[in-house]
């Protein structure tokens, strides 16, 4: 009964996707990185919003996810896009929230994650430390790897 | 007065609400991979509108000294619950209740906060003064050692906090984060007594929210650099006038106690450049922080206090995890630092400049984190006047956590 009253509620509730949430300031990083083309979204899970990019020549040659991942206190959102050898290209953070970790959005400890083929990345050990961030750090780390397990499935 | 029936069903509706949450909270917060909908997820995160936190340390401290007896002292130095909450997306309160050696009692933080965009969000309330490094991020798993450095409790008087409000925002790109304040500023005079002084500074002169007097208000500001990786370096600054209880009441025409308020106010500014880097199982951090004061002749003449013109601070730290390159979940992190600090840097011609009151501190010690926000540590502060011919030795342990 009880699932029932919340499927329910859940079928009523906010479903506005990040997609669509960040469209602008997403699509020109998509751009900026993998040039024309559109995503088609392809699977939701676990709050993670998964899309294949087409190219404007109809090459599907990329994967688009969009995610939250939790610092101290706030939730952030972020998109990372992953070529076809699973490896990472670009990360935005979208929106960052809270006044505590706003360190990770810093671009070039954001690099250290690009282009590792077949890596789990581990904070302090192969990503760095950032004075300020721990928690978003090793929060943002976790999603990611969960992202990559979830992709070499 | 509620019927029978009407608490009955307040009742009900209370256990509904409660097997409802309970059961979301098992939907929602289950770890599986399997496919869930959107919109449980995008839930859980508007239950998350009170959350709850802290931090505290518990110490140990043995002075050593020749030829006399010591006391060793145990203390729950400080224990802090934080509370935010989240009205909206974009407006918050966040709080912070202090208890100070189990028994003081203090607010440490409680300000609203609205974000119009990333580079721009409007707070006001009780603030902290964005000084230095340890004002702001002064938990205990955040800096090494068992206490904070000297420096930043005397010449910057840890933790620093008044009521105002201003402006903040981040610039991504950049790697930019600016805070600007309009706040109250110390009482340098209750009415009876003037509170600056030559060893403590403005430690003692500090309001806290409590009662504040104001007789103008004073301003802050500080820019934050972190576009280079496992780089961070900030610069404050602050300016105003210090507060005065002799201004309560004051008949304006009543010549000689309009100028004994006005000898009881000091101009004040403070600047602050600080830096942490860290690489690997490397990193590094230090402060230097100066702060002037004007009308300090008056000032003096009138309490009776040593109060400097101008005061400095600096302080370099290094630190290494030795189980960096381990597969170690913990850490092991040998530091030292070096701290100089002056309380009568510079002094007006009237005040005797006091050596004692120049001060070089040595502390080196370890931490070992048991796990993310929980730390052990214990050090060695050894600490020297230019007027002493021995240095004070002080054997610090404590544990510290932050969640």
């Amino acid at each position: 009964m009880i699932l029932a009253v919340i499927s329910f509620f859940l079928t009523f509730a906010d479903t506005t996707s990040m997609r669509e949430e960040y469209k602008k300031s997403a699509d020109r990083n998509i751009e900026s990185v993998l040039g024309k083309g559109e995503l088609k979204s392809t699977l939701t899970d676990s709050g993670k919003e998964y899309y294949m990019f087409e190219s404007a020549e109809g090459k599907e040659s990329a994967t688009v996810v969009f995610s939250s991942a939790k610092g101290r206190y706030e939730f952030f959102d972020y998109m990372v896009i992953i070529n076809q050898n699973t490896e990472i290209v670009d990360i935005k953070i979208l929106k960052y929230r809270s006044e505590y970790g706003y360190e990770i959005t810093n671009k070039s400890w954001l690099r250290q994650f690009y282009n590792k083929q077949g890596v789990s990345f581990e904070y302090r050990k192969n990503i760095d430390t950032l004075s300020g961030a721990t928690f978003s750090a090793q929060s943002l780390v976790n999603d990611i790897n969960k992202i990559l397990d979830k992709l070499k499935k | 007065m509620l019927t029978l029936p009407e608490k009955n069903m307040k009742r009900s509706l209370f256990y509904l609400a409660l097997i409802f949450i309970t059961g979301l909270n098992t939907i929602t917060g289950q770890e599986t991979n399997e496919p869930k909908n959107l919109s449980a997820d995008v839930l859980s995160k508007k239950e998350d509108k009170l959350v709850f936190g802290g931090y505290g340390q518990v110490d140990f401290a043995r002075q050593f000294a020749e030829d006399k007896s010591m006391n060793s002292t145990l203390d729950v130095t400080r224990l802090i619950l934080s509370m935010g909450y989240s009205f909206s997306e974009k407006t918050s309160f966040f709080t912070e209740i202090e208890f100070e050696h189990v028994k003081e009692l203090y607010v440490e933080q409680a300000f609203v906060n609205h974000t119009f965009s990333d580079f721009l969000s409007f707070r006001a309330g009780l603030l902290l003064v964005p000084m230095g490094i340890i004002n702001e991020y002064h938990e205990p798993t955040t800096y090494n050692g068992v206490k904070r450095p000297s420096v930043d409790n005397i010449i910057v008087p840890t933790t620093w906090r008044e009521i105002g409000f201003g402006f903040t925002g981040r610039f991504q790109e950049q790697g930019l984060k600016y805070q600007v304040y309009m706040m109250n500023g110390f009482l340098g005079h209750d009415g009876t007594k003037g509170l600056i002084k030559g060893d403590k500074y403005l430690r003692d002169a500090r309001q806290k929210g409590a009662k504040a007097v104001m007789t103008s208000p004073d301003f802050s500001a500080k820019i934050d650099y972190f576009g280079i990786r496992g780089l961070k370096i900030g610069l404050s600054g602050y300016i105003g006038n210090t507060e005065s209880g002799l201004y309560k009441n004051l008949d304006l025409t009543d010549s000689q106690n309009v100028s004994r308020a006005d000898s009881s106010i000091v101009g004040m500014t403070m600047a602050a450049l600080d830096a942490r880097y860290s690489t690997g199982g490397l990193s590094l951090r230090g402060q230097f922080v100066m702060s002037s004061l004007s009308n300090t002749q008056q000032y003096n003449k009138l309490t009776g206090n040593n109060a400097a013109k101008s005061v400095m601070g600096i302080y370099g730290e290094v630190a290494y995890n030795l189980l960096h390159s381990t597969s170690s979940e913990h850490r092991l992190t040998p530091f030292f630092r070096y701290e100089k600090y002056d309380t009568h840097f510079k002094v007006d011609p009237s005040v005797v400049k006091q050596d004692k009151y120049n001060v070089s501190e040595y502390v080196f010690g370890i931490g070992f984190t048991l796990a993310e926000g929980a730390v052990l540590k214990a050090d060695m502060q050894i600490a020297k006047s230019e007027a002493d011919a021995t240095s004070l030795k002080i054997l610090n342990a404590g544990l510290g956590v932050w969640f």
